[in-house]
């Protein structure tokens, strides 16, 4: 039997060397930079026949194959390159240099001045869900970027202050749309939270200087919201936390998902249960809704429709340097948004974004005698268009953006007095914008764009020249650079006084990045300058009085910020830290002499880290925050100079855990968390008094301190009927 | 009944020497009742397979990848030679020891490879999405931590689509109970509930034939490498 075996093989071994010749092809191949490229896969087409390049650029194989052929060597993202060859060749080595495919638009990508947190894209500083876990944000989009570099803390506001700017020179953007009101309403010194929960999107970008010429509006920074596209999955879902309750129901079908969400919120029980700073007559308490509709249409389009509807009351008593010894402001307010998307493929490589967004908000405000009621109403729309085949080294982008307003006012100085002014302005504004990525070499790449605005308010044009360019230094490094004009129309305060008499706000970035990204760790260092000019003016003595208002202010912001981010060096912790060093002065409203604002902190530094327990099924948080001294004014001491006093430097030190477990059955999360741990009585200013008090012939002052010594929040979230729970904590083979 | 066999072989072995001078000799269409490997291509996909499945080493898992590519040029029509190239690259990231960037740069090729056998006719899309699911598996395994949330879920919903395409596919059973059992049991996972999925996996894998010698076989080893583990766990 063995012999018959041994006989056909021999014959086929002579069949085999009289059919054919072996030839042995080798070579190497590079890059257009003349770096050897590993890797590559060359090969006799149409046959079997090849190798893959080894480290240093060099392939080897043999052949048997006869006649005409083409010799082929691909790489992903490089244009695949071809020599025909007689075989049996020549025993020359054969050389190939490989240039990378033109269409790698976005190979390099431009970082400076944005942060983003993303699941999609792996380059990216944060994920989603570091919003939600980052200890001492309570799951608040704003209050989570505010420990990236860049940003100050401003302790009794909570909204974002980007590089010396103020919170209004921010603006927020869902899903590419303007939000008017994107915080939820609040009274002065008790910090405002984001109306949108973080859940809601599957990416986020932060953009702190020279963002790009699609938004508008914001002198310092945008925050970008995108929504995520079809839920996931059917489920219901209950939480039950110290300060709220919440019910939310998710119904997904082939090609649609519906989700309904609502919340009551109330602070009473655990205001009268821990120790508070003020006194609440009415503690916080509110009723919010939503609903989201997304529907897929054909491969690539997408309809979103978001609705939101927020009420909430509350009445503080906060201490007062006057005689009295507190003060008193009721707030009542109500919200209502509503946002439908539309995107999807057209023809010829174009594609479609356009969205149409409606609010109304409505505030009314009782500080002690003073009635004040604001009420604003705004409709959005956009579109852009997109064309991502117009070249292979740049894409377009086309769009235009309208906006109509409403604002009006109710101000009653003395609830007895039935005097009342009604302020109240209309504006409507038209944008236009034109943005190109392109990609000049295999190394550098850019974003260059213009946008245009006309304010029929202040029937003003304005036009914002806007270019970034990014430079792939190394494979894990790179420098960008962005430069940009911005306009912001004045707020809505200053148009009540004097729209008419008012020019838009302005500020130039230039804005420089080093990015080192490799393995699991990321540094960023940036360095940046802007420089204010046509900020808004007006006679601190006499607010009301339009002739005052003009837009002689100016100002200037610098410094260098530094993010570190490892993910990598110790299993199961991820921390960062961020260092933000700001430089800067303004002249504007009714600062006397340009003066560092109130704001501005010189020196920030967080360290946010997150460490995962797989045994006990829980992640733990801590976040550490610094702040060095703030400014005030001191009137007292007059002499001293305007806004010359120093608060107590910032700290804050937040832990938080979420336990992962089953509560009958179902999936469930139980998070505790705890800011200000160490109760740190920080300052963030002094109330003054209008008159000297005739004991000491000073103004009396109280500090404005955060509204309780540390928060503290527990909360039970449960997922009913979850099909696909997570959480895999090990490799499949 | 040896003889034919060896007899086949050798005829095939000679018209595969001849074929390989370009447009020459006609290939010979058999019409034996065993499988056997007629053209060339066959022959070297058949070798290529067998290759592939023989080897755990990240380095060769590669080369195979590149093989597969080079089968793929030499007919570009059959969605073969890309579903085997991405498996390749997607048992290549269980098995090397880079990092999670250079590990999610090879699953966008593995992706990228599935994509193009998805566009070619005659794909068997249960087997795709169950190479799908695979693929979400190794992206979840990167970083369990991050990534469990999102892709155990695409995980699911892709091995219950190939399930419903065909149930007779004894790999979307596979796959499935992998995902149940490295899910830990707070989470409804666990070695227990993914057994008689694996049970599940192993009546398919018995009952299963393949469309064709080079269509997608692989799996039976692991089902029956994990019940194994069954059996010791419980002897312990």
């Amino acid at each position: 039997m063995k012999r018959l075996l041994l006989l056909p093989l021999l014959l086929l071994l002579t069949l085999v060397s009289l059919a054919q010749t072996t030839t042995t092809l080798r070579g190497t191949v590079r890059d257009a930079a003349g770096l050897p490229l590993p890797g590559v896969n060359v090969f006799l087409r149409g046959t079997f026949d090849g190798a893959s390049t080894d480290s240093v650029g060099r392939f080897r194989f043999e052949t048997t194959a006869a006649g005409s052929h083409v010799l082929q060597a691909s790489l992903l993202g490089f244009i695949t390159s071809e020599q025909p060859l007689t075989l049996p060749a020549p025993a020359a080595p054969l050389h190939f240099i490989l240039k990378s495919t033109p269409h790698a638009l976005g190979s390099v990508i431009v970082t400076a001045g944005a942060f983003e947190a993303s699941d999609e894209h792996r380059s990216a500083a944060l994920n989603t869900r570091d919003i939600q876990t980052t200890a001492g944000a309570l799951a608040d989009v704003a209050a989570a970027f505010n420990t990236l570099p860049g940003t100050t803390r401003v302790g009794e506001d909570g909204m974002l202050f980007v590089r010396g700017g103020a919170a209004s020179e921010t603006k927020v953007y869902l899903d590419g749309m303007l939000v008017q009101n994107p915080f939820n309403a609040t009274v002065a010194a008790v910090p405002a939270r984001g109306r949108f929960s973080p859940s809601l999107f599957k990416g986020t970008v932060f953009s702190t200087g020279g963002y790009s010429a699609l938004y508008g509006q914001a002198l310092s920074g945008v925050l970008l919201l995108n929504s995520t596209d079809l839920a996931p999955e059917t489920q219901t879902g209950l939480s039950a936390t110290s300060v709220f309750l919440g019910a939310s129901r998710t119904k997904r079908w082939e090609r649609t998902s519906l989700a309904l969400t609502t919340d009551y919120t109330n602070l009473g029980p655990y205001t009268g249960l821990l120790p508070q700073n003020v006194r609440w007559d009415q503690a916080p308490r509110g009723l919010a809704s939503s609903l989201s509709l997304h529907h897929r249409t054909g491969q690539a389009g997408m309809l979103k429709v978001y609705g939101t509807w927020t009420g909430q009351r509350l009445q503080i008593g906060q201490p007062s340097p006057e005689p009295a010894g507190m003060q008193t402001v009721g707030l009542r307010s109500g919200n209502a948004y509503l946002n439908a998307t539309f995107r999807s493929p057209l023809r010829r490589g174009w594609s479609l974004q356009s969205g149409l967004a409606a609010s109304r908000d409505d505030q009314r405000l009782r500080p002690d005698s003073v009635r004040l009621r604001t009420l604003e109403q705004a409709l959005v729309g956009r579109v852009v268009l997109t064309n991502d085949s117009v070249h292979a080294r740049f894409n377009v982008k086309i769009g235009a953006e309208g906006l109509v307003q409403q604002v009006n006012q109710t101000v009653q100085p003395h609830v007895a007095d039935p005097l009342t002014y009604r302020p109240e302005f209309g504006e409507q504004r038209a944008s236009g914008f034109v943005e190109s990525d392109f990609q000049l070499t295999d190394r550098l790449a850019g974003r260059v764009g213009g946008r245009t605005e006309y304010s029929a308010l202040l029937n003003r044009w304005n036009a914002a020249p806007r270019l970034a360019l990014a430079y792939q230094t190394t494979e894990n490094s790179s420098l960008s650079a962005a430069y940009g004009h911005f306009y912001q129309t004045p707020d809505n305060s200053l148009l009540l006084v004097a729209a008419p008499r008012l020019n838009f706000e302005r500020a130039r970035h230039a804005v420089l990045t080093y990015q080192y990204t490799h393995n699991g760790r990321l540094l960023q260092l940036e360095g940046y300058q802007k420089t204010y000019s046509q900020l808004v003016r007006f006679d601190g003595r006499n607010f009301r009085n339009p002739l005052g208002y003009n837009n002689g202010g100016a100002g200037y912001a610098r410094g260098l910020d530094v993010l570190w981010r490892d993910r990598a060096t110790v299993k199961n912790l991820e921390y960062y830290v961020s260092y933000g060093f700001l430089d800067t002065k303004r002249q504007y409203r009714q600062d006397p002499v340009p003066a560092v604002p109130t704001f501005a902190a010189r020196h920030n530094v967080s360290g946010v880290t997150k460490y995962w327990v797989p045994a006990l099924h829980t992640l733990f948080g801590a976040t550490y925050s610094y702040g060095s001294p703030r400014r005030y004014h001191d009137f007292n001491q007059p002499e001293a100079g305007y806004n010359q006093g120093r608060l107590p430097a910032f700290q804050d030190l937040s832990l938080n855990a979420s336990y992962l477990t089953r509560i009958m059955g179902q999936f469930a999360i139980v998070h505790l968390s705890v800011n200000n741990a160490l109760a740190r009585p920080n300052v963030y200013g002094y109330r003054y008094a209008q008159q000297p008090s005739a004991a000491t012939g000073q103004l009396n002052r109280v500090a404005i301190t955060p509204t309780a010594p540390r928060m503290v929040f527990l909360g039970v979230f449960v997922s009913i009927n979850k099909k696909n729970p997570g959480s895999v904590s090990e490799r499949p083979e | 009944m040896k003889k034919p066999l060896l007899i086949l072989a050798l005829v095939a072995a000679s018209c595969a020497a001849l074929a390989q001078k370009p447009a020459t000799a006609p290939v010979v269409a058999t019409t034996t009742a065993v499988a056997a490997p007629t053209d060339p291509y066959t022959t070297m996909m058949t070798a290529a397979i067998a290759e592939l499945m023989n080897t755990g080493d990240p380095a060769a898992l590669k080369a195979s990848a590149a093989k597969m590519e080079r089968a793929a040029s030499a007919k570009p029509q059959d969605w073969l030679p890309r579903y085997y190239q991405a498996y390749a690259l997607l048992i290549n990231v269980f098995q090397s020891k880079e990092d999670g960037d250079a590990k999610d740069k090879t699953l966008d090729q593995a992706e990228a490879a599935l994509a193009q056998a998805r566009r070619l006719g005659g794909a068997d899309e249960s087997e795709l999405l169950v190479l799908r699911a695979y693929i979400h598996q190794a992206r979840l395994g990167i970083s369990p931590m991050l990534r469990s949330m999102k892709y155990s879920g695409m995980v699911n919903e892709a091995v219950e689509q190939a399930i419903k395409l065909n149930p007779a596919n004894p790999r979307a059973y596979l796959v499935q109970a992998n995902n149940v059992y490295f899910t830990p049991a707070m989470f409804g996972g666990g070695a227990d509930k993914a057994k008689p999925i694996y049970e599940q996996a192993k009546a398919r894998y018995a009952a299963f034939r393949p469309a064709s010698s080079l269509a997608p076989g692989w799996g039976e080893n692991q089902v029956n490498g994990r019940l194994k583990k069954y059996d010791t766990a419980i002897v312990k």
